[in-house]
């Protein structure tokens, strides 16, 4: 051992050294947590600050500035149409984004009604076919997107549901998406609770509203938050199923008008302005829905990820 | 009569339990399970958009004739590149940005953690947009910031060499927020007794890093590679948003030549047997991940 006696005088001063460095590496930490903060939060930035910005069709890089100056609503008003001549085909917005709210919410709801069911039904009820059945919801999680999605999109068109809301909303009103989370979290409940009600012959249609629901708000809150965000940002299965304009999601109005797809053409420059317009309205909603329920997206990992 | 009790009440849980799980079963039966039983099937029928109403089995011509196609083999490779390029940084950024953060005070810490996850809830086709209108070569803000650094331009996506790198960089700048999550929470839930044990052994906090904080964090570690790399095989928005797979197939991933031969060519069994075989890929590599990895950890 290299350890040799120090005087107080010299371990005060060291001390003080330590706390310094210590104050420099904090220092450090912090500038490069705001950096990277600051590089993450920049698109979004990007993405307001251009719908305020004014974008010609001969905008090039000399006319970028950190923030429009002046800013200007020409975006939005190109975005609603509302000086564009009458001959023109109006943009059906008002039901892009009515159809973004059915979409987030009709099958969302359904959803938490019937996944917390099966979730309760694997956690606490003892029948033959459990494990099959948990095992097969689990191995669906696995199976990649396009597998299911070519039959199930012919399969919309031999029931004629292409361009409907039978494809948009009637298809998605129970899955198995949510199951997994609620057997999760069911089954954390105390069993004895339920037997007990069962001994005071409560049918189980009443233990699972009286007792298995009220205990499970904070997974019922957690899934209709992530549901509406997802359902709301969802824009393949939409895009596929719908071929008129009037019935887009406000996800795949947009996805049209940068021209994505295998068949867009891609517009000019110009049309990145009104997109942007669209775009900050599509965002709104979902920001301020995380703003307010911050706490479940943060939960919603922990319970998520690692019960495995 | 006990028993009888008994078996009475053991029915009746059957009953319910059927009946709890009736709509959710059936809803997935109709559009999930056998849709994904179809597709197997469809892999090994002549079916197409112009012959859609006379389907017949054909054995495994699909997937000779997609194993025999380069143009397949080529997007196996833009795939796994792509997934060589995201998964590291899809580790290291997470790791290194939790790590960092959980040096600060609580009120700090949820601050940026929100402000990291914040990009998360937007959709993917806004933040496409975005980052394909910051990486425009003529009028993006990349070009500019680059030529008020005195840098060359870039054609980013619109170049042949630099498109898959482009996308490869959008992924490093946007989606970290989730998992940084899930590391901080990980952190959380390291006992602090052990770092206190390590400090009376006047270990240093590289040692520290690698004999508590590493192997305890393996878990984690795992489900984030695990999930990114099964995500980042299965890339589609960049080609689909962004590129169109293009330029010169520079960014065809796997799946949006799936989408391609199913949507724009109408090519059902082929398109099914391209995504049976990136179903095969997907559990051999997620298998392989396991291995390497799973080996050393305890759950």
């Amino acid at each position: 051992m290299n350890k040799k006696e120090i005087s107080e005088e010299e371990f005060l001063k060291n001390l003080k050294r330590t706390r310094l460095v210590r104050k420099i590496i904090s220092g450090i930490f912090l500038l490069i947590v705001i950096i990277w903060g600051v590089v993450s939060l920049f698109p979004m930035y990007w993405m307001f600050v251009s719908s305020f910005m004014w974008i010609g069709p001969s905008f090039t890089m000399r006319d970028i500035q950190w923030f429009p100056n002046p800013p200007t609503l020409r975006n939005y008003i190109d975005f609603f149409q509302l000086n564009a001549p009458f001959w023109i085909e109006r943009r059906p917005w008002q039901r892009w984004f009515l159809n973004s709210l059915l979409v987030a919410l009709i099958p969302t709801l359904s959803n938490l009604i019937f996944d917390s069911m099966a979730g309760y039904s694997l956690a606490k009820l003892r029948f033959p076919g459990r494990n099959a059945i948990f095992w097969a919801i689990i191995a669906t999680m696995t199976v990649p997107l396009f597998v299911p999605l070519i039959p199930l999109y012919k399969m919309m068109f031999d029931f004629h549901w292409i361009n409907t809301y039978w494809a948009l909303l009637f298809q998605g009103l129970a899955g198995v998406g949510g199951v997994f989370l609620f057997k999760q979290s069911i089954q954390t409940l105390p069993s004895s609770l339920i037997d007990a009600a069962r001994i005071d012959a409560a049918g189980e249609f009443k233990i699972f509203w009286k007792i298995v629901l009220p205990l499970s708000k904070p997974i019922l809150a957690l899934m209709g938050i992530t549901g509406f965000v997802g359902g709301w940002n969802s824009y393949f299965w939409p895009y596929l199923v719908t071929n008129s304009s009037d019935m887009f999601t406000i996800q795949v109005g947009l996805t049209g008008m940068m021209g994505a797809g295998a068949m867009g053409i891609p517009p000019g420059v110009e049309a990145y302005g009104r997109s942007f317009a669209g775009a900050a309205l599509a965002a709104i909603p979902v920001i301020i829905i995380f703003f307010a329920f911050q706490k479940y997206f943060v939960k919603g990992i922990t319970i998520g990820a690692l019960k495995g | 009569m006990f028993k009888l009790i008994k078996r009475n009440y053991v029915y009746n849980e059957w009953f319910w339990a059927y009946v709890f799980l009736a709509v959710d079963l059936a809803w997935s039966t109709l559009f999930l399970f056998y849709p994904m039983i179809k597709g197997v099937i469809y892999s090994f029928q002549d079916i197409q958009l112009q012959n859609i109403s006379n389907p017949h089995f054909i054995g495994f011509k699909n997937y000779i004739n997609v194993l025999t196609d380069p143009d397949w083999w080529h997007s196996v490779k833009i795939s796994a590149l792509y997934t060589l390029g995201v998964v590291p940084m899809g580790i290291i950024i997470p790791l290194t940005i939790s790590l960092l953060l959980a040096h600060f005070r609580r009120s700090i810490r949820d601050f940026f953690k929100a402000a990291f996850y914040l990009p998360g809830v937007v959709s993917a086709v806004v933040m496409a947009m975005t980052l394909k209108w910051i990486f425009d070569p003529m009028a993006g803000f990349m070009n500019w910031l680059f030529s008020l650094l005195g840098l060359p331009t870039q054609l980013w996506y619109s170049g042949t060499s630099e498109a898959l790198f482009t996308l490869i960089l959008m992924n490093w700048l946007s989606s970290h927020g989730f998992n940084i999550l899930l590391y901080s929470a990980a952190l959380d839930r390291i006992p602090k007794s052990l770092y206190e044990a390590a400090e009376i052994d006047a270990a240093s906090s590289w040692r520290r890093f690698w004999k508590i904080t590493w192997p305890l964090l393996k878990p984690t570690t795992l489900y984030v590679l695990i999930t990114s790399v099964i995500g980042s095989f299965q890339a589609f928005g960049g080609a689909f948003f962004i590129t169109h797979g293009g330029p010169m197939k520079a960014t065809e991933f796997l799946n949006y030549r799936i989408y391609v031969t199913f949507y724009q060519f109408g090519q059902y069994g082929i398109a099914a047997a391209m995504s049976v075989l990136l179903m095969l890929m997907v559990i051999a590599v997620s298998l392989l991940n396991f291995k390497i990895m799973g080996s050393e950890v305890e759950y």
